[in-house]
């Protein structure tokens, strides 16, 4: 019955790491919104993805949550005309990361509560566990 | 004296069993809301015809240390997978998980094992008074 609840813990705990993983990929995407190449022609940062799969876990027998890869954003650059850019080719346009802040912000609220829900099913475990100590001490 | 010989705690005792299965059941579905392809599980009610199956499941015997455990499980523990008919709402990751439904689930859980828990207290109480330790 406690073992149930134990993985039940772990699990949670899995799923929140995941979430957490995330939201250090999406703090990633918004610290480089801006970073442009190093060089003239240089490629600039390009948006960061992450993606989640469930793995059995053979020793606990149940669905836990990992993080599948980490890939990048192949869509286009974000092209702006700045003719007095020091990177600028010699049409005077700069690329930018291909990073939305809408979007990153967007996802990072969703990472945020996943975590919360992940945080309140922990909650829920826990209190029936202590539901279950209690009954020794009465 | 064992307890489990009274209906009562008998009773209590598995379905808190059930309700803790059911528990890391949601949790699983909570911490892969976000995995693609992933759909929700959920336990699968014990009804009455089931229990009357669960005598002809029977395992294989165990007739040597190095035998394995068989694979067969509680029937009343028994996971379902949701069809995709009876998802109303599909992420675009083919996601099925929609966790207002496992919050509501797991906090009906939650309820279900306070109530067992205080059954059990309650029962447990009854002994003490008729043993005469709570004065």
């Amino acid at each position: 019955m406690a073992v149930d609840l134990n993985n039940a813990l772990k699990i949670s705990a899995s799923g929140m790491k995941a979430q957490g993983t995330r939201l250090r990929v999406i703090s990633e995407n918004i610290a480089n919104q801006d970073s442009v190449g190093r060089s003239q022609g240089a490629d600039p940062y390009r948006r960061k993805t992450i993606v989640f799969k469930d793995v059995l876990d053979r020793k606990l027998g149940v669905d836990m949550v990992q993080v599948s890869k980490i890939g990048r954003d192949s869509s286009d650059f974000i092209v702006a005309y700045e003719p007095y850019h020091p990177l600028a080719d010699d049409k005077g346009y700069v690329r930018r990361p291909n990073v939305n802040g809408l979007i990153e912000m967007m996802d990072m609220k969703e990472a945020q509560r996943s975590y919360e829900a992940n945080l309140s099913v922990l909650e829920a475990s826990k209190a029936m566990i202590q539901r279950t100590i209690e009954l020794l001490r009465s | 004296m064992d307890l489990n010989k009274l209906d009562v705690f008998r009773l209590t005792n598995s379905k808190m069993g059930w309700l803790s299965e059911r528990q890391t059941v949601l949790a699983q579905n909570i911490a892969n809301a976000d995995t693609p392809g992933y759909r929700a599980k959920d336990l699968k009610v014990p009804d009455f015809s089931s229990m009357l199956n669960t005598g002809t499941n029977v395992p294989v015997a165990k007739t040597s240390k190095g035998h394995l455990m068989g694979t067969i499980r509680r029937a009343d523990f028994r996971t379902v997978e949701e069809k995709s008919r009876d998802i109303y709402e599909m992420n675009p990751n083919e996601n099925g998980v929609i966790m207002e439904e496992q919050l509501i689930k797991v906090n009906d859980s939650n309820m279900n094992y306070k109530l067992v828990a205080n059954i059990y207290k309650k029962n447990l109480s009854m002994f003490k008074i008729a043993l005469g330790v709570n004065r």
